[in-house]
């Protein structure tokens, strides 16, 4: 059952929602809209004042904006403080034909024109635009108006306590997953591109699609960082840093695009066809290494430990045997073929070194310990 | 951070900007889209200057794609949402219903505006059948309102100071090749100099990156507007797609550059000068090409470089210049100079695609 549960979520989960982040994240805003629902049901809200309590937890949620929790938090306030004030305004401006036409007027200036100072204003500046004009469409007076904007404030606010207080993300919980993740999918692009050593059939277009993939992940990586205030770029220096990991997978990702970029080495090649399959061999089994450490748990804390002077020493055979094949005495032609799959060797050195310096810093980070 | 916003609204605030047209624009519609609301006395009026409001991009080409995917959802949303009505559930099975598409939309908000769309719609529709009667009507309604709504926002794109997307092409080229070749120059630097640290690298990278992604954006409104040939639309595919190869090559030059051991040194030094040189010039060629059409011969053909190097370095190689150094250096160099062919070809490309794109009728 586990593997058929697992299966499922390979083919059809992940491609959508890699590590179900988003399903969480829209669980936890339709959460957040639910519990306003019933606290106003609670208290006895009804008719027009229901409405707005929703109004204003829908809009929380709705409107969430901001790269770190403490921006969105911030951006959050500032949106229900902002309409409401507007609200009221609207409502008894609506009462009015001409005025509700300058005011929306201005407003909808507003609201656009605030755009060019980034995202989230633009974010801002919409949400406050569409509640005004679901105020000004039903015109009110004062006291009225003060009573939508108080419910909706209600719902808002308990919507916002929800979201960002009672079900908080566990930062390491967030930040392995999205590590594990990303490990995944950049395993996913070496396997493609050993693949494509041999398999020529293996299109330009499905490597670009893992690789996008894959710097998704490591972006997505860098955004959950971000999330819990955590400076990615701090982390390059020699003394190390919350971002040295950030780094390595920065690294590990740039190494395999590397590597697909020299793998061409042998097509129609036919005198280069044994160290493409030796080499092809050591790719593939770095991959499956690769693979393997991919698999890392987090309850367990366990990681599979690679081999690594193994594989290096096949790659020095590589090297070995490429220099005996004394490609720079063949003609210049010739030599322009053996620089390219001395290129490839090299880069395919790069992603074992880096893949050991990830597992190294993944240890760390994590509190990993062998099988 | 204020002070930065506060500064770039200050500079925008002119008839000049594009910024202030667009909001100018936007304004004049929704404004429109309340005034017809109310005259035409609709019963949930204000779906349409939210239609509108929603509608409203900076480009004629980016209010076309957004438009037809609202009208898309809404249709649908509205024939699903009657005939759930039709099926008299109750308020419980509502409840249920509402909640879980509350979910979908929540889940598909920034990644798929149909299934957004529709399910906003089903549970709009919902509620009301649910509180009001004639849910037929109440449907119809908010597919008509939509449809209001998109037509004043296309009309007012159409009309009120239109900004195609294409117009905007030569710039956006120009400054995504810009940050190409500013970040082409880091990791030159970087390399031979060990003076550019890593998070600079990062940096240049994330801006070339950031600026892919607009031209992107922009190439895509630019390819469903009026006004382009069928030749000319994949053109724009075409070029998407050199523009993300030279962004990889740059990528995995990164990874190379992180290894330098600095192998250049000595006799060979000058001759790879040169070729950076020659790659530089390319991406100063097409920079400019891309921006004003002016099209600047260059001093040499970038593959005439590249052979004249290659066969300098296989000069050296079989007097043995290269045996003071360890295997790794001159596999780090093999591969560097691989990767300079591979960015040579595509930055070629990418000016033939240029050129095809200006070609006339």
């Amino acid at each position: 059952m586990h593997k058929l549960l697992n299966a499922f979520y390979l083919k059809y989960v992940r491609p959508a929602d890699p590590g179900f982040f988003i399903t969480k994240y829209a669980a936890k805003a339709a959460m957040s809209c639910l519990v306003s629902f019933f606290a106003a049901l609670l208290i006895g809200l009804k008719g027009e004042s229901f409405f707005w309590c929703m109004a204003g937890a829908v809009c929380t949620v709705l409107f969430r904006t901001g790269s770190t929790l403490k921006r969105r938090k911030i951006y959050a306030l500032i949106l229900l403080a902002l309409i409401a004030v507007l609200v009221p305004v609207a409502a008894m401006v609506g009462q009015h034909d001409y005025l509700s036409l300058g005011f929306i007027f201005i407003l909808s200036f507003a609201c656009f024109f605030i755009s060019s100072a980034g995202v989230s204003a633009s974010t801002i500046g919409h949400g406050c635009l569409l509640v005004s004009l679901l105020s000004l469409f039903s015109p009110a007076g004062a006291v009225q108006g003060i009573i939508r904007s108080i419910s909706l404030l209600f719902g808002g606010l308990i919507s916002y306590v929800t979201n960002f207080y009672l079900w908080p993300f566990d930062p390491e919980k967030i930040l392995f997953s999205s590590a594990k993740l990303a490990i995944e999918d950049m395993g996913f692009l070496l396997e493609g591109v050993c693949l494509r050593i041999k398999n020529p059939n293996v299109s330009e277009e499905q490597l670009a699609f893992l690789s996008k993939e894959a710097i998704n992940s490591v972006k997505r990586y860098r955004t959950f960082m971000e999330s819990f205030n955590i400076d990615p770029l701090k982390g390059s220096g020699a003394s190390g840093g919350p971002g040295l990991f950030y780094f390595a997978l920065i690294r590990m990702f740039e190494s395999i695009v590397g590597l697909s970029n020299h793998i061409h080495f042998a097509d129609n090649q036919p005198e280069l066809n044994q160290i493409r399959d030796d080499f092809y061999e050591a790719a593939a089994e770095i991959s499956h290494e690769f693979d393997k450490f991919s698999k890392i748990e987090r309850k367990q804390a366990v990681y599979h430990a690679t081999d690594f002077d193994e594989i290096n020493d096949k790659i020095s055979q590589l090297q070995i045997f490429l220099l005996n094949m004394g490609g720079y005495k063949q003609g210049d032609e010739v030599q322009d073929k053996f620089l390219e799959v001395w290129a490839a060797i090299y880069e395919l050195k790069t992603v074992v070194n880096e893949f050991r310096e990830m597992t190294h810093l993944a240890k760390a980070k994590f509190k990993l310990r062998k099988e | 951070m204020a002070f930065i916003h506060a500064s770039s609204l200050t500079r925008e605030f002119k008839f000049a900007s594009p910024v202030f047209h667009h909001a100018l624009r936007a304004a004049i519609a929704i404004t429109v889209a309340i005034a017809a609301a109310k005259i035409l006395a609709l019963s949930h009026s204000v779906w349409v200057p939210i239609s509108v409001m929603v509608v409203m991009r900076p480009s004629l080409g980016g209010t076309l794609q957004i438009s037809w995917k609202r009208l898309t959802g809404s249709v649908v949303g509205a024939v699903t949402s009657i005939i759930l009505i039709y099926m008299n559930p109750s308020i419980v099975t509502v409840f249920i219903l509402v909640s879980v598409l509350s979910f979908i939309m929540l889940y598909y908000k920034g990644k798929n505006y149909i299934i957004f769309t529709c399910s906003l719609t089903i549970s709009v529709v919902l509620i009301l059948g649910t509180l009001f009667s004639h849910p037929w009507q109440n449907g119809m309604e908010r597919v008509l309102d939509t449809f209001l709504g998109i037509s004043i926002g296309l009309g007012a794109s159409l009309c009120i100071w239109p900004n195609f997307a294409r117009k905007n092409l030569r710039k956006e080229m120009g400054d995504l090749i810009h940050s190409q070749h500013e970040h082409f120059k880091q990791l030159r630097a970087a390399y031979f100099n060990h003076t550019v640290k890593k998070p600079v690298l990062l940096g240049g990278r994330l801006k070339a990156s950031e600026k892919l992604e607009s031209c992107t954006e922009k190439f895509k409104d630019a390819s469903i507007e009026p006004g382009l040939r069928t030749a000319q639309r994949q053109e724009l595919v075409n070029l998407i797609d050199i523009f993300t190869r030279i962004h990889r090559t740059l990528t995995a030059l990164s990874s190379i550059v992180s290894k330098s051991t600095g192998v250049f040194h000595g006799s060979i030094r000058p001759r790879f000068e040169d070729l950076m040189d020659a790659v530089e010039e390319q991406f100063q060629i097409l920079e400019t090409y891309a921006r004003t059409g002016r099209f600047l011969t260059n001093r040499k053909k970038f593959n005439t470089t590249f052979n004249t190097f290659m066969v300098f370095v296989g000069k050296m190689r079989s007097q043995g210049n290269f045996e003071n150094f360890t295997l790794d250096s001159r596999n780090n160099a093999s591969a560097f100079i691989r990767q300079i062919n591979r960015l040579g070809v595509e930055l070629t490309r990418a000016r033939e695609g240029i050129e095809a794109l200006r070609k006339p009728d």
